[in-house]
């Protein structure tokens, strides 16, 4: 029981950036859980511990604002960062219901230091 | 027979000669019908204007152009009818007054009117001394009514003709928004699909530079592969930052108020590089029905390009004002202007003279104002500056404002 790894599911359609989040935060000392889609990550979620989701808005099916929706109906507490390439999502949601909102960029510094800012938090 | 000239006329007017043509035409016309050596057809140039020769037949002086009270057109000044002139034995002012009745002994002068207001006049000049009888008289003043129609004809085409004009330039300008348009939504879902793969590229480049170290032979081909990638999403962001797919929310807004809040984030900035910021503001609202948010990105971009010229200081000028039914707004530099040879090029997407540049800035902006019904110009001083104007239709009442007190 030495170390209780804070598990973060990172939830996206696009298998690439999949990969390089799962990289990256396995290296910032994270455990990382990945889903395709929202359906699957719902899927997860009710299965396994998690301590954060990563959402990405535009996905095809269920989208992000759906699954956003849906987890903080029956988890209230389970911080979310939505993520996506619009801008504009912003001023459209809000973040009424996400803890945080992030842009997409090949810069991960501000989705890290997010990230960590959550987690440290909760510890 | 007699020589029909209401005939002649009627048929000149419903033809499609040119109306340079036709006058010329019409002034041969009358001098063949009243046998005259020579005849003239003035035109008045414009409200309150002087009156110009436009077609005339015969020999003998011409006058050029005479002034509203100059030589014996006065004399028709306030009449329905032709005046006749004759030259009296060395008294008649206006005769030795008009130098293009030299040589002549009699004239006929009709006037062309419209309502109230002299139009024109046709001078008819004899040779000899001669009179017309009451039946001529007739004829001619009957003739002069038809020339008149005949004018009024040939301007109302040039007017509608005008409007036609107009009306072109204003449907290809709305299709031309249109296209932007949808070629904007077009974009937004292309960036869309090239952002997420690019996030890949730039983010697993990264990956590799922390393994292989800073040290590594490829390093350098590394560093610019995330260089590149850093400029085409920092294109991407420009592009989404008016391509969203949302559509405009227009609301009552005050230009000056606009303005004001796009130049303030850049206040301090100018300060520090040296750049004097004058403001002349239209004293008084200026309303517009505009996106707030989306104009304010015009202006960012308009205020960018402007700090941009002016890399060793200068002057930075923000002026509002009201002109017709146009609300304006100049962003003004002493950058030291626009190449001629790239002035037509400034506005076209990607088009760039800066090493950073993403050619976008100006073409955003005029997009921008373009869904909102209005411009942008531009105006170079080459070696001075340069003037960006953004002109959106004024939306107050419709009288205009009151005066300032
Ligand atoms: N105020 C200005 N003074 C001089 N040149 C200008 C100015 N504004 C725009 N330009 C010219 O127009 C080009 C296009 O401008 P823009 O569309 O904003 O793209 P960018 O600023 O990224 O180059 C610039 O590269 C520059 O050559
Ligand atoms: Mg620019």
């Amino acid at each position: 029981m030495k170390n209780m790894k804070k598990r973060i599911l990172v939830v996206d359609d696009e298998e690439g950036l999949r990969l390089l989040y799962k990289e990256e935060f396995e290296d910032e000392g994270w455990e990382v859980e990945l889903a395709a889609s929202g359906e699957e990550s719902l899927e997860k979620l009710e299965n396994e511990p998690i301590d954060l989701v990563l959402l990405d808005i535009k996905m095809p099916g269920m989208d992000g604002v759906e699954v956003l929706r849906r987890v903080k109906e029956k988890w209230k507490d389970l911080p979310v960062i939505l993520c996506t390439a619009y801008p504009h999502y912003k001023h459209d949601f809000g973040t009424w219901a996400s803890d945080a909102y992030v842009i997409k960029s090949s810069d991960l510094t501000e989705l890290k230091q997010t990230v960590r800012d959550i987690l440290g938090k909760k510890q | 027979m007699e020589y029909d000239i209401i005939g002649k006329l009627a048929g000149l007017a419903d033809s499609g000669i040119k109306p340079g043509v036709k006058l010329a035409m019409a002034a041969g016309f009358f001098l063949k019908a009243f046998a005259f050596d020579q005849s003239c057809l003035y035109i008045r140039e414009g409200e309150g204007g002087g009156f110009t020769l436009r077609g005339s037949k015969g020999s003998g002086p011409k006058i050029k152009a005479y002034g509203i009270n100059d030589g014996a057109l006065r004399l028709v000044r306030g009449k329905a009818q032709p005046v006749e002139v004759y030259k009296a034995k060395g008294s008649d002012a206006v005769w030795n007054e008009d130098k293009g009745l030299k040589g002549f002994k009699y004239a006929v002068i009709c006037p062309i009117r419209k309502g109230r207001e002299l139009d024109g006049a046709l001078y008819l000049k004899a040779l000899e001394r001669k009179r017309l009888d009451a039946k001529g008289r007739l004829r001619l003043k009957n003739a002069a009514l038809q020339l008149t129609l005949l004018l009024r004809f040939a301007v109302a085409i040039k007017e509608l003709e005008a409007a036609k004009e107009e009306l072109k330039e204003a449907r290809s300008a709305l299709k031309d928004s249109e296209k932007l348009i949808t070629l904007g939504d077009m974009a937004a879902a292309l960036a869309h699909e090239i952002r997420n793969p690019l996030l890949s590229i730039g983010g697993f480049t990264a990956r590799l530079k922390k393994h292989l170290g800073a040290e590594a032979p490829v390093g350098q081909y590394l560093e610019r592969i995330s260089l590149e990638v850093a400029r085409l999403e920092k294109i991407m962001d420009g592009a989404f930052r008016f391509f969203k797919e949302s559509s405009l929310e227009l609301k009552p807004d005050d230009m000056n108020e606009i303005a004001g809040s796009a130049l303030s984030p850049f206040e301090d900035e100018l300060g520090v590089r040296g750049i004097e910021l004058k403001k002349e503001f239209y004293g008084r609202r200026l309303p517009v029905l505009a996106d707030r948010e989306q104009i304010k990105i015009a202006f960012d971009n308009l205020i960018a390009n402007a700090i941009q010229s002016m890399e060793k200081g200068g002057v930075l000028t923000m002026a509002t004002a009201l002109s017709g039914n146009s609300v304006l707004a100049k962003v003004a530099d002493t950058g030291g202007g626009i190449d001629a040879k790239i002035m037509d090029k400034i506005f076209k997407p990607f088009f760039t003279t800066k090493g950073n540049g993403t050619g976008l800035g100006l073409t955003i902006a005029k997009t921008i104002v373009a869904r909102h019904r209005g411009s942008v110009q531009v105006e170079n001083r080459a070696g001075a500056g340069a003037v960006f104007t953004i002109s959106l239709p004024y939306a107050g009442e419709k009288e205009g404002p009151a005066p300032p007190a």
